[in-house]
C-alpha cells in the first residue's frame, strides 16, 4: 500500500480497514484452529473411552470367565502348578490383540497396562505413568488423567485410568516366586512381577491409552491454512480494488489537484494540461480541466495584451498631455511677450517710417541704416506674429476655399525670389475645401517662405492641388536642401528650428492651424533632393 | 478741396501717438493726440474730426467704450481700433457697434495711408435738389460734419456730372416732377453697383412714385423735412459698409 502522494484521510481509512481485516482474519483462523483441535480432543477422548471400555471388557472376560473355569476344572487334577499365559493372563491377551490390531490397522492407537515392576518389560510404567500410579496410591479418589503429550514429536491424547487393585488372589502369581505356578517362572523368569505383597489393596495398574492427534491437528491446520488462503485472497482482492481505485480515481484527482495547486501558486503554469486518464468520468473531468486551463491562459494572455496596449495608450496620452501643457505655458508666455513687444516695435517702425519721409535726401549710409532698422523691425514683427499666432486660440471661421485662389493670394503676399521658378497646378474644376481662408493662407505662406529659404541657390517651387477622396490635398514642393532624417520627427515641435534665424514656431503653428480646420499636414523629404509639405483639408459639402 | 483729413489719435503710449501724428502730418493730414478716452472726448467736443485712430486697451476707458461715447458727441465719426493684444471679444463687440475696422500693431503705415485716401473720397457728397435753398442749408450742415458737398439743382444734369467722384448722392424725388425719378433710373442703369445713393422727398407726395423707385433697388429713403441726426446716421451706416468692403477688397 505504498502511496506517492499522501491523501491523509483516505490513507488512514484504508490502513485502519486493512488492520481490522487482518485482526479479524487472524482471530478467525486461530478460533477455527482451536475449535477444530478441541473437537479432535473430544473425539480422541471418546475414542479413548471406547478403547478403555473395550480393554476393561477383555480384562473382565479373563478374570471372570476364562481364568476361574480352568482352575476349578483342573483343581481336582492337582494341576495347580500348571500355568499358561495364553489363557491365564488377560494382559497377555490384550497385548497380543493389540499387537494384531496394530498390524491390521494403520492407526497409532496405543493401549498399555502400565505397572511398576511389571512382569513384562513392555508393561513397565514410564515416568509419566509411574507418576500417575504413585499419585493414585496416595490419593485413591483420582479417577483419570488426560493430557496432550508430545511423544517423539507427535501429539497424542494421553489418558490414564486406574486399573486393578492388588488382591490376595493376585499374590499367587505375584508373591513369592516359589509359590508361583511353575510355568510362570519358566515363562517369565523369577525376577519381575514378584514380591508384591506390599501392594495389597492398592491400585497397581494404570491403563494408559494414547490417541494420536497428529491427523486431527493436521486437519485443523489444513483447514486453518485454507481459511487463511481464502482470507488472503480476499485481502489481495481488496488491495487490488484499492489499487485500481487509486490508479483510476485518486491518482487522476491527485494530478488535477496538484496541477490546480501549481497553477494557483505559479501563474506561468496556467495553460498546461494534464494527461487524460482511462475512466470516462475522470477523462471528462480532466478534459474540462484542460480546456479551462487553456482558456484561462488565453484569456489571461489576451488581458495582458489589452492591459499592455491600454498602458501604452495611456502613456502616450499622458505624454501628449504634458506636451500640450508645455505648449499652453509656452503659449501664454509667448502671447504675453509678443503683446508687450508689439507696442515698442510699432513705435520703432513708425519712427523709421517718419525718418525715411523727412530724410529723402539723406546720405547713402543713413539710408542704408534706416533700411537695416526697418528690416530688423520687420523680422522682429514676424517673430512676434508667430508667437501670437502660436498662443492665439485657433478657432477657425471656415468657409468654402478654392485652392487656386488661395495659392494666388499667398504667392502675391510672399513672392518667391527671382532665382526660384514657381508653378501652380490647380485645376479650376477642383472642388473647394472647407477651411478658414486667412489661416490657410498663413499656413501656405509659411510653407512657401520655408521652401524659398531651402533653395538659396534657386530651384523650383510647385504648389499643386488635387482631390483625394473626401479630402483636398495642397502640396508645396521645393527642390531645396531637404530635411535630415533625424529632424523629421521633431519638425512640427514648437521651438524646433534648423535655421540660424527664427524661433521655430512656423511649422508648429501651421500644424495646429490645419488641425483646427479638421485637416492634417504631412511631409516627405530627401536630403539634397527637396521637400514636399502636403495639407489635407476636408472638402466643402455642397448644399450645406 | 484737398484730401486733408482731421485725425484724432488716441493711445496711452505718447510715443505711439507722437510718431503716428508726425507721419500723418507729413502726409498732409491735420492731427490731434489724446492719451486717454476722456481726453479724446474732450477734444472731439471742441472740434470736428474726420477719423479717430484709437488703441483698444487703455486705462480707464477702452477703445470700444470711447467709440460709444464719441457717437454721442459726433454722430457718424469713423473710428478705427488699433490693437496689440488678442482682444477678440472686444473687437467683435466694437465691430457690431459700428467701428470700421481693427488693425494690428505695429501698423502697416502704407495700408493706413491707402485707407485714409479712401476715407477722404468717401467724404464727398452730391445733393441733387431743385430747391436751391434746401441745397444751401443742407450743404452747410453736411460740411460742418466733415463732408465735401456739391449741389446740383438741375435734375436733367448729366449723369456723369452728378456721380462725378462723389461717394454719396442725395436725390430728391417729387411726384409732380418726373425728373428725379428719371435721374434715378439713368444713374442706376449707368452705375448698377453704386451704393451711396439716398432718396429724399415728401412723404405725402411720393407714395406712388416711391414705390416704383424702390422697385428699382433698395436704396435708403429719407423724408422731408430731413432730420439731420437721422441723415448723418444713415450716411454713417452706408459709409461704414463702403469702407469695410473697401478694406476687404484692399
Amino acid at each position: 500500500m505504498k502511496r506517492r502522494i499522501a491523501a491523509p484521510s483516505s490513507t488512514l481509512l484504508n490502513l485502519s480497514a486493512g488492520l481490522i481485516f487482518v485482526v479479524i482474519a487472524v482471530i478467525a483462523v486461530v478460533l477455527v484452529n482451536r475449535t477444530m483441535r478441541q473437537q479432535a480432543l473430544v473425539e480422541a477422548q471418546s475414542k479413548a473411552r471406547v478403547l478403555f471400555d473395550r480393554h476393561m471388557a477383555t480384562h473382565t472376560y479373563y478374570s471372570e470367565i476364562l481364568k476361574p473355569n480352568p482352575f476349578e476344572s483342573t483343581e481336582p487334577l492337582g494341576a495347580d502348578e500348571a500355568s499358561d499365559p495364553s489363557w491365564m493372563s488377560s494382559f497377555y491377551a490384550i497385548r497380543k490383540v493389540d499387537q494384531y490390531f496394530q498390524e491390521f490397522s494403520q492407526t497409532q492407537y496405543y493401549v498399555k497396562d502400565a505397572a511398576i515392576n511389571a512382569r513384562r518389560p513392555e508393561n513397565e510404567a514410564d515416568a509419566y505413568e509411574r507418576a500417575f500410579l504413585e499419585e493414585i496410591r496416595a490419593n485413591p479418589q483420582l479417577k483419570a488423567r488426560s493430557t496432550v503429550r508430545n511423544i517423539e514429536g507427535q501429539p497424542y491424547l494421553a489418558v490414564l485410568r486406574p486399573g486393578l487393585v492388588m488382591e490376595e488372589s493376585c499374590l499367587r502369581c505375584h508373591g513369592d516366586p516359589a509359590d508361583a505356578p511353575d510355568g510362570l517362572v519358566d515363562y517369565y523368569g523369577a525376577e519381575r512381577g514378584f514380591h508384591r505383597e506390599g501392594d495389597l489393596g492398592s491400585v497397581v495398574l494404570a491403563t494408559s491409552i494414547r490417541v494420536p492427534l497428529a491427523d486431527a491437528y493436521g486437519q485443523a491446520n489444513r483447514s486453518s491454512l485454507q481459511l487463511s488462503g481464502l482470507l488472503l485472497l480476499l485481502a489481495v482482492l481488496f488491495a487490488a480494488q484499492f489499487w485500481l481505485h487509486r490508479r483510476l480515481v485518486f491518482a487522476p484527482l491527485d494530478t488535477i489537484r496538484a496541477k490546480a495547486l501549481q497553477i494557483s501558486t505559479k501563474p506561468e503554469h496556467l495553460g498546461e494540461e494534464i494527461p487524460v486518464p482511462l475512466g470516462q468520468d475522470l477523462a471528462n473531468l480532466a478534459d474540462t480541466f484542460n480546456r479551462m486551463s487553456v482558456k484561462l491562459r488565453q484569456d489571461r494572455d489576451q488581458l495582458e495584451k489589452v492591459v499592455k496596449e491600454r498602458t501604452r495608450e495611456l502613456q502616450e496620452a499622458r505624454e501628449q498631455l504634458i506636451r500640450w501643457e508645455k505648449l499652453a505655458v509656452l503659449g501664454q508666455l509667448a502671447g504675453g511677450v509678443g503683446h508687450e513687444l508689439r507696442n515698442p516695435l510699432g513705435i520703432i517702425s513708425n519712427a523709421v517710417y517718419f525718418l525715411k519721409l523727412v530724410l529723402p535726401d539723406a546720405g547713402v549710409k543713413t539710408t542704408e541704416y534706416l533700411g537695416i532698422i526697418e528690416n530688423e523691425t520687420r523680422n522682429a514683427e514676424k517673430i512676434v506674429a508667430d508667437l501670437l499666432d502660436f498662443s492665439r486660440s485657433k478657432s477657425a471661421d471656415r468657409e468654402p476655399v478654392a485652392a487656386a485662389e488661395l495659392a494666388r493670394r499667398v504667392l502675391e503676399r510672399y513672392p518667391a525670389p527671382a532665382a526660384v521658378t514657381v508653378s501652380v497646378q490647380a485645376g479650376a474644376d477642383l472642388p473647394r475645401a472647407y477651411a478658414d481662408p486667412r489661416q490657410m493662407a498663413q499656413v501656405l505662406g509659411n510653407l512657401v517662405v520655408n521652401a524659398c529659404q531651402a533653395m538659396p541657390q534657386g530651384g523650383r517651387l510647385t504648389i499643386s492641388a488635387t482631390r483625394r477622396g473626401k479630402e483636398m490635398s495642397i502640396a508645396v514642393a521645393d527642390t531645396g536642401v531637404g530635411i535630415a532624417p533625424e529632424n523629421m520627427a521633431r519638425l512640427f515641435e514648437p521651438l524646433f528650428t534648423t535655421k540660424p534665424k527664427g524661433i521655430g514656431l512656423g511649422l508648429a503653428v501651421s500644424k495646429s492651424l490645419v488641425e483646427a480646420n479638421g485637416g492634417r499636414i504631412e511631409v516627405q523629404s530627401a536630403p539634397g533632393v527637396g521637400s514636399t509639405f502636403t495639407l489635407y483639408l476636408p472638402l466643402h459639402q455642397e448644399g450645406k | 478741396m484737398s484730401s486733408r483729413l482731421r485725425i484724432l489719435i488716441v493711445d496711452d503710449d505718447r510715443n505711439m501717438t507722437h510718431t503716428l501724428a508726425d507721419i500723418l502730418a507729413l502726409k498732409g493730414h491735420e492731427t490731434a493726440e489724446a492719451a486717454s478716452g476722456p481726453e479724446a472726448i474732450e477734444q472731439a467736443r471742441a472740434r470736428t474730426f474726420d477719423l479717430v485712430l484709437s488703441d483698444i486697451r487703455m486705462p480707464g476707458m477702452n477703445g470700444v467704450e470711447l467709440h460709444r461715447e464719441l457717437r454721442r458727441v459726433q454722430p457718424g465719426l469713423p473710428l478705427v481700433l488699433m490693437t496689440a493684444y488678442a482682444a477678440k471679444e472686444l473687437i467683435r463687440q466694437g465691430l457690431e457697434e459700428g467701428v470700421i475696422d481693427a488693425v494690428d500693431k505695429p501698423l502697416d503705415i502704407q495700408r493706413l495711408l491707402d485707407f485714409l485716401d479712401r476715407l477722404a473720397e468717401s467724404r464727398t457728397i452730391t445733393v441733387v435738389d431743385d430747391d436751391p435753398a434746401f441745397c444751401q442749408t443742407l450743404s452747410d450742415m453736411l460740411e460742418r460734419s466733415g463732408f465735401r458737398v456739391a449741389t446740383i439743382t438741375d435734375p436733367y444734369a448729366d449723369v456723369e456730372q452728378v456721380v462725378d467722384e462723389a461717394q454719396f448722392i442725395l436725390l430728391d424725388i417729387k411726384s409732380d416732377h418726373i425728373g428725379g425719378e428719371d435721374a434715378l433710373r439713368r444713374i442706376r442703369a449707368r452705375y448698377p453697383d453704386l451704393r451711396g445713393l439716398l432718396v429724399t422727398g415728401y412723404r405725402q407726395e411720393m407714395s406712388t412714385a416711391m414705390r416704383s423707385a424702390l422697385e428699382l433697388g433698395a436704396y435708403p429713403c429719407l423724408y422731408k423735412p430731413l432730420g439731420i441726426p437721422e441723415l448723418l446716421l444713415t450716411l454713417a451706416q452706408v459709409r461704414l459698409e463702403q469702407l469695410r468692403s473697401a478694406i476687404k477688397t484692399g
